[in-house]
């Protein structure tokens, strides 16, 4: 084993450095809670992207993300496009490959995520909102909820019921809805963690077959694909700035009776604990970066293993750290006597989304014990 | 950045693997207990070259990297081979810093902590049958013979033990103060090598008990049907490929001469012998009540699990040394 990053990637760490930089306004870094969404600011993000960043290796990918989380830029409204448009590349119609793929690619289309509905939660497949055909159109009517960043996009990527003679997984079908199409209706959601999700409706919802992507009742294969370009190492560095958060606190704070926080034995222990999971995450996350620059064969295992350590260690951090920094902790950002920017007060609450967003960590465990123990399948078909 | 084993790790691998897999039988184990040390398979390694292969001086300059060790080191506690292999190997590679030569006879151990105030060497690692040892005296780091006769401790982990006390014949390896980085350069090899051990014997204990959970059954299912047992196995199966790689990490960082190297020491070291803790205990505890009965093989690994750190001491007090080595070096106060 070899641990070294590959020259090309740190440099290009440094170029995706100085054009956030440029593109990021200093004051609103490290205050990522305010999770401004500008669209120009985006597009610049995507331009930037496709101009520097298409056939870079995984480690550059990585390294660019890693760089846009370090900026405090959540690119949320990015990685659903960029998963998308790969899938049609890969999948998509001829007209869906050289028109509606490169709209994404330049930022023009932006996309939202329709996948999970009301009653169902993690059961993707039992989705129930139905597309019914009427001649060359569909005509769709139902409920989606976490529709996360639907107010700035475009299109959904919607995952509908055209089937329900059959089992769940092979009646599926999945559209490209516009977002302002007569009958879509947007509800914000709000969460713990400072920012909004959605509720999206569709209500008698009209589109075109040529917004079909894959086959009739072969949704399930589409996402497929487009879920295996989820964790294409994007990996967030949530766990990092943490850890730096507290540090920097340690370090910067007054130790009753003298001294600084940070040389306080149980104080420093806690943040070494910390420092550890974020190594171990970070490794796990760069295996999976290398499997895909190498072309080795990846185990099912690892990538969820990435994400249920990683997000598993967040909670455990945020949750220590938080009360570690003292009362001032219930403070929120924008509040006088806040510490740290409020940062540990955030990080606490959006603990609780990571491990749920992208994959709920029971779901990770399920996919290891199965796919890679071989222990015997415990959910219902 | 490459996460698969290199050519030479895996030849090494495989060659110590079947060594280990022929020779140190769970059979074997069992037979070599109390004491915890088979003349017949320490015999065998030394075929294979241990411990000259981590000496610099007697294999012509080209000494098995650390990277290479950790991988023997796995397989030796996927086996929990019944010889002082670590002690052997992380006192051949002290020697090789002072430039001196492994004594030709008699196996050489390192003692992990400084001696005592009336200068024995106490609960001495292989020290039931070490004819010398690396060890730390007031001023130097020495290798000294052993005066007093072994008297063997009976002990959790079944390791060879023993206090000892230093002889009159030393070679001194370092003096002054350089004498304490020396020996802390040792003990994080002793560390890393240790790291590795625990993860083959965590690493097994947890391939028997996937095994065990898939035919056992109880109400009617296998009890790996039940997510509270399958749910912490995957856990365990990702926590130890974290373990691996940051061993892996730390050997790499040594062999480079790294800056990070004591840091990443102290985490893989502080990181494995909690984690081989806690996962051989819940592989215990997925046996049932077979599990904490003696004729069962699970026992073994849970016992050394807990014991092989002690011999260094409180595993969790690593975190401070840790802490230091992020926080402390470099400061000006």
């Amino acid at each position: 084993m070899e641990f070294s990053v590959p020259l090309q990637a740190d440099e290009f760490r440094q170029q995706a450095r100085a054009f956030f930089a440029e593109a990021y306004p200093e004051e609103l870094r490290g205050r990522r809670f305010e999770r401004p969404h500008d669209k120009e600011f985006f597009r610049a993000v995507l331009r930037w992207q496709r101009q520097h960043l298409a056939g870079r290796d995984a480690y550059e990918t990585s390294a660019f993300f890693q760089e846009a989380a370090q900026a405090g830029i959540e690119l949320t409204t990015h990685a659903p496009t960029r998963m998308i448009a790969e899938t049609l590349e890969e999948i998509g119609t001829d007209q869906q490959k050289s028109e509606v793929a490169p709209r994404m690619r330049q930022g023009d289309s932006l996309i939202a995520l329709g996948l999970t509905e009301p009653d169902a939660g993690s059961d993707l497949a039992a989705a129930r909102t139905r597309a019914v055909r009427h001649g060359d159109e569909w005509v769709i009517n139902g409920e989606k909820i976490y529709t996360s960043n639907a107010q700035h996009a475009t299109h959904v990527f919607l995952l509908t019921r055209t089937n329900t003679e059959v089992p769940k997984h092979r009646g599926l079908t999945v559209f490209l809805v516009p977002i302002d199409a007569p009958g879509v209706e947007v509800r914000p959601l709000h969460t713990l963690a400072y920012h909004h999700t959605n509720i999206t409706l569709y209500r008698d919802v009209h589109v075109p077959d040529s917004a079909r992507i894959g086959e009739v009742d072969g949704g399930w294969d589409v996402m497929k694909v487009a879920l295996s370009r989820e964790q294409a190492g994007e990996g967030s560095t949530d766990l990092h700035e943490l850890v730096r958060q507290a540090i920097l606190w340690a370090e910067q704070s007054e130790r009753p009776g003298g001294g600084q926080m940070i040389d306080d034995p149980i104080v420093r222990q806690r943040i070494a604990r910390a420092a550890i999971d974020l190594e171990v995450a970070t490794l796990l996350a760069q295996r999976s970066a290398w499997a895909t620059a190498t072309g080795v064969a990846k185990n099912p295992g690892w990538g969820p293993g990435s994400k249920l350590f990683e997000t598993e260690a967040y909670a455990r951090a945020a949750a220590d750290f938080f009360a570690m920094v003292g009362p001032a902790a219930v403070i929120p950002f924008e509040e006088e006597g806040t510490v740290s920017h409020g940062w540990f007060n955030y990080c606490l609450r959006d603990s609780p989304v990571r491990l749920i967003g992208g994959g709920v960590s029971e779901v990770m465990r399920e996919i290891i014990a199965e796919r890679r123990l071989g222990l015997p399948r415990a959910r219902p078909k | 950045m490459d996460f698969s084993l290199t050519d030479e790790q895996s030849e090494l691998q495989a060659a110590f693997g079947r060594l280990f897999d022929e020779h140190a039988t769970i059979a074997a184990v069992r037979a070599a207990e109390p004491v915890g040390f088979s003349a017949d398979l320490w015999r065998r390694l030394g075929d294979l070259g241990i411990p000259d292969i981590a000496s610099g001086r007697a294999t012509d300059g080209a000494p098995a990297t650390m990277s290479q060790l950790i991988v023997i080191a796995e397989e030796y506690g996927r086996r929990l081979a019944p010889v002082p292999l670590l002690e052997a190997l992380t006192a051949a590679r002290a020697l090789d810093r002072a430039g001196v030569d492994i004594p030709e006879s008699g196996i050489v151990t390192i003692a992990l902590r400084p001696a005592d105030r009336a200068g024995s060497l106490s609960l001495l690692g292989a020290g039931a049958v070490a004819d010398k040892a690396v060890a730390l005296i007031p001023g130097a780091l020495v290798l000294t013979d052993l005066a007093s006769e072994p008297r063997f401790l009976s002990n959790l982990g079944s390791s060879p033990i023993a206090t000892r006390s230093p002889g009159t014949q030393q070679t001194v390896l370092m003096s002054g103060p350089q004498a304490l980085s020396a020996f802390e350069l040792a003990r994080d090899d002793w560390k890393v090598l240790l790291s590795a051990a625990l993860v083959g014997l965590a690493s097994e204990a947890h391939r028997v008990t996937v095994a065990y959970v898939k035919e056992r059954k109880a109400f009617g299912v296998p009890i790996g049907w039940f997510q509270t047992v399958a749910h912490r196995l995957a856990d365990a199966v990702n926590d130890l490929d974290g373990a691996r790689f940051l061993i892996h990490k730390a050997g790499w960082a040594i062999d480079d001469d790294d800056e990070g190297a004591g840091r990443l020491t102290s985490m893989a070291y502080s990181y494995s012998t909690e984690l081989a803790q806690r996962i051989t205990a819940e592989c215990l505890h997925f046996h049932g009540g077979i599990g904490y009965t003696l004729e069962h093989d699970i026992q073994l690994y849970f016992r050394r699990a807990a014991a092989w750190p002690l011999a260094l001491g409180d595993p969790r007090s690593e975190l401070a040394t840790l802490a230091t080595r992020m926080f402390d070096v470099g400061r000006s106060s």
